[in-house]
């Protein structure tokens, strides 16, 4: 049964706030989500005041800001700071997107920045993704193919079997989509979410994969694919502007239409 | 550290109010709203077999004021669930994606389905006059 109120250890309470000194016209302020494992206290919303003349555009450049000048135990993950390797997912303002391509500017009000939504939290805004990591192996997201390569070269492709693939395998696997769908929240022990299922369609798509019936069967289960209801969370809240949604009406239709050996 | 104490991260009650789902939610309220009122109409139907008298007492519940009221917003409820559902069929077939379309598809939806409730109740309201 889906619970829709947070259970008794997990309710926010109010935290701390860090304001500026002087009156800085060009200010803004962060209201962080907090909780210390060390104390095992329930969670907490701080607020921080940033000056933003002395910080970088994005969300992410805040944040960093609020760990070096503020609160050093502040902890996020991030590595790249250029959209491509999936680490600083958030809820910002509510959305699901990455802290360092969301601009500061195109935010409005206060900036609340939470961990993703319905997960476990292991420290501050850092979830535990062991799950949505089980959920992407389970597809075998990897080239199935028994048979020789020609002679002993690589597996050519058209271009137009290669255009098929390029979206769905630009996915930086950094769960937006995932933790913005209600019924992966309420689902995740047995559904795969949409992360893991634009992956199989990646490989489901591939020209060069011979496991496309064994793929779909496994596939081809109430709980594992057929939890979405098409509500399409995932492919608005995708930052990489891919449509994971899509790509599961069509692994839907390709169970529909394909000749299943019995 | 055991995981039991790990704290769940807030979700709907942060997550933003969108097109997708809130009328993702309308969509189950209402096909739920459809339901007992199924139930309801066959209660009506039924009470003939008990007698004028029993079929009188239920109609004077089903056509008081209050009940028109939520009979408007049944209509309203029927009109959005079957517009949404055909919204839903063109999804199965592949069709309407993309991010334009899911926000056109469902403002479509939403005030068509208010122009038939209000049709709809125009022409109850001057046929009974």
């Amino acid at each position: 049964m889906a619970e829709f109120i947070l259970p008794k250890n997990s309710k926010i309470k109010k935290g701390n706030s860090f304001n500026l000194e002087a009156n800085v016209s060009n200010s803004r302020t962060f209201i962080v989500y907090r909780y210390d494992p060390d104390t095992g206290d329930n969670p907490r919303l701080d607020t921080f005041e940033i000056n933003l003349d002395e910080c970088g555009p994005m969300v992410l450049d805040a944040l960093i800001k609020i760990k070096s000048d503020l609160d050093p135990s502040l902890s996020f993950r991030r590595s790249c700071r250029e959209g491509i390797c999936g680490s600083c997912s958030h809820n910002i303002n509510g959305l699901n997107t990455l802290a360092c391509t969301q601009p500061i500017k195109d935010l409005d009000g206060d900036i609340r920045i939470y961990p993703l939504p319905h997960m476990n939290v292991v420290k501050d805004l850092v979830t535990d993704l062991t799950k949505f990591y089980e959920g992407y192996a389970s597809v075998e997201p990897w080239l199935k193919n028994d048979s020789e390569s020609p002679e002993g070269k690589e597996r050519y492709q058209t271009k137009e079997d290669q255009e098929k693939i390029d979206k769905p395998s630009a996915c930086i696997l950094c769960a937006c989509c995932s933790t913005a769908c209600p019924s992966y929240w309420w689902n995740s022990d047995e559904y795969l979410g949409p992360a893991a299922l634009l992956a199989s369609y990646r490989w489901l798509q591939d020209s060069r994969d011979e496991a496309k019936e064994e793929r779909l069967k496994e596939l081809n289960d109430s709980s594992k694919l057929y939890r979405c209801h098409t509500i399409m969370n995932c492919s608005l809240s995708c930052p990489k502007d891919l449509n994971p949604g899509q790509a599961i009406s069509e692994i839907k239709k390709m169970i529909a239409t394909h000749d299943f050996d019995e | 550290m055991s995981k039991e104490k790990q704290p769940l991260s807030p979700h709907l009650s942060v997550y933003k109010w969108q097109v997708t789902n809130t009328l993702s939610i309308l969509h189950r309220l209402s096909g739920f709203a459809l339901f007992i009122v199924g139930f309801s109409l066959s209660i009506w139907i039924l009470s003939i077999s008990i007698g004028q008298e029993m079929f009188d007492a239920i109609s004077s519940i089903f056509i008081s004021p209050i009940a028109i009221g939520l009979w408007v917003l049944v209509t309203q409820a029927f009109f959005y669930h079957f517009l949404n559902g055909i919204r839903h069929l063109f999804w199965d077939i592949g069709k309407g994606f993309e991010t334009r379309e899911l926000k056109i598809s469902g403002a479509i939806v939403v005030i068509l389905s208010l122009i038939l409730t209000a049709l709809f109740w125009l022409c109850i309201f001057s046929e009974s006059n």
